[in-house]
């Protein structure tokens, strides 16, 4: 899996087009990952917007300790968490509704390229929100224990837990014997 | 309705404009109260610990300038900055005073001796001439209301008497000759109208000729000095605008002047003054 440290050398280096690759290769995935925390396909572009940004602004912050894909799903965890905290309570159906919902299909299309994810993309919603984050990150976006710990904050043990019963939760739900 | 990936990197970059704003003005923001912090704590340091900063609290010099008063008759200057630009030009006279010893003779308050530089006829201490260009035509009138003026500096408990002439400085060193310039400087600084019944109030110029000005009395002034006059200017009014003697049509509309005068104030529209002591604009 490409990890896009060697992109983001590049970017350091002054090439402007690498900055371009990076948008352009983690913005459906880190989309993806942020809308599961806010459950709102518009807030979740626009914090993936804001993470970019940052980036944009910032790009010595980045210490190649952890793969950029990891660095970024880190910040936008923090800025969707963050969101949540400031969202007003509003409940409301917008008129937009149904293209918010096409917009949401394309992008888990960008993400869930088989019938399999697709199937157990439906099964997380059923989930606790840090499981779903969890099998999320290691199941759909392909992180290791490790990676997930840093994104999520959590030690490797915690997310061994956490990952444990979301696998048991998800086969009752599923019905088979070992969905993961 | 999701963007396309042209708006997306637009979005990217504008966003990041509004960061780096934001960044900016938490960086200013916190600049400035570290700053204020810092002023604060010197502030309470000098006041806590004066000795630690030089002074012991009670001397004279920590007393600093405030000590010091300048007095002509019964007008006595006490604001700082007053005080030490007056006090500090009377110190140097004094300084000088001891090298220019050497006077035309005087006689009964009238310069007779032959420096031409200065033509000054005084005569019950009250001067109407000023100084002259080489070739005696009289170039500008002199402040001078009363001559001699007797100015008192007192420092630390110390007095020290000045007498100021148009033509010269008297002090306990010894006299200074005053050329023109240095003489309209001290009598700028230091005659002060002394009528026991004149009056002055602050006026913002509306028109100028060359028998009078039209004044507008501030807003803030006392009720019955506040909207028009029509100030008359005779020989013997003092007009100065920014520290230069100048006749009456070189004031210009919207200078703000202090105007002195002596006598009735005609309640005709405008109000009409005739005495006008003096006319000055802030040097």
């Amino acid at each position: 899996m490409k990890n896009g440290e060697s992109t983001y050398r590049r970017y350091l280096d002054g090439d402007e087009g690498a900055f371009d690759e990076i948008w352009k290769e983690y913005r459906d995935p880190l989309t993806f990952f942020i809308d599961r925390i806010v459950q709102d396909r518009g807030d979740a572009e626009d914090i993936a917007i804001d993470v970019f940004a940052y980036v944009l602004l910032h790009p010595a912050r980045y210490d190649f300790r952890t793969s950029l894909k990891t660095y970024l799903f880190m910040l936008g965890r923090s800025r969707a968490l963050d969101a949540l905290r400031h969202r007003k309570v509003i409940t409301f159906v917008e008129l937009a509704e149904a293209d918010r919902l096409a917009d949401r299909r394309t992008v888990e299309d960008a993400v869930l390229r088989s019938e399999d994810l697709r199937r157990l993309n439906a099964a997380l919603a059923t989930l606790p929100e840090e499981m779903q984050l969890a099998v999320h990150l290691v199941y759909l976006e392909g992180f290791s224990y490790d990676e997930v710990g840093k994104i999520l904050k959590k030690n490797r043990k915690q997310i061994d837990n956490l990952l444990y019963r979301a696998k048991n939760a998800l086969r009752t739900f599923l019905g088979k014997e070992d969905p993961l | 309705m999701r963007r396309t990936e042209e708006q997306f990197r637009a979005e990217i970059f504008r966003r990041k404009e509004i960061l780096e704003r934001k960044e900016r003005r938490r960086r200013y923001a916190f600049v400035s109260a570290a700053a204020s912090l810092a002023s604060c704590l010197v502030l309470l340091c000098v006041f806590v610990f004066p000795s630690f900063f030089g002074g012991n609290g009670n001397s004279e010099e920590s007393a600093g300038i405030s000590d010091v008063t300048v007095s002509v008759g019964s007008v006595v200057w006490t604001e700082e900055n007053d005080v030490s630009l007056r006090a500090q030009l009377l110190e140097d006279y004094r300084g000088m005073a001891s090298v220019n010893t050497s006077l035309p003779e005087l006689d009964n308050n009238e310069l007779t001796g032959s420096d031409s530089s200065v033509q000054s006829t005084v005569s019950g201490g009250t001067a109407v001439d000023g100084p002259v260009d080489g070739d005696n035509s009289v170039t500008a009138p002199l402040p001078v209301h009363r001559e001699p003026l007797q100015i008192v500096v007192s420092q630390f408990g110390t007095q020290f008497y000045y007498t100021l002439y148009s033509d010269r400085l008297e002090t306990d060193r010894g006299s200074v000759i005053l050329s023109p310039s240095q003489s309209q400087e001290l009598w700028e600084l230091f005659s002060v109208p002394v009528s026991s019944d004149s009056a002055s109030f602050r006026a913002t110029v509306i028109r100028a000729e060359s028998s009078g000005i039209l004044v507008r009395g501030e807003d803030s002034n006392e009720i019955n000095y506040r909207g028009e006059f029509w100030l008359t200017v005779s020989e013997t009014t003092v007009l100065m605008r920014s520290g230069c003697v100048v006749s009456a049509v070189e004031f210009r509309e919207g200078d703000p002047v202090t105007v002195t005068f002596t006598g009735p104030v005609m309640e005709s529209y405008p109000m009409q003054i005739s005495q006008v002591v003096s006319v000055r604009t802030a040097s």
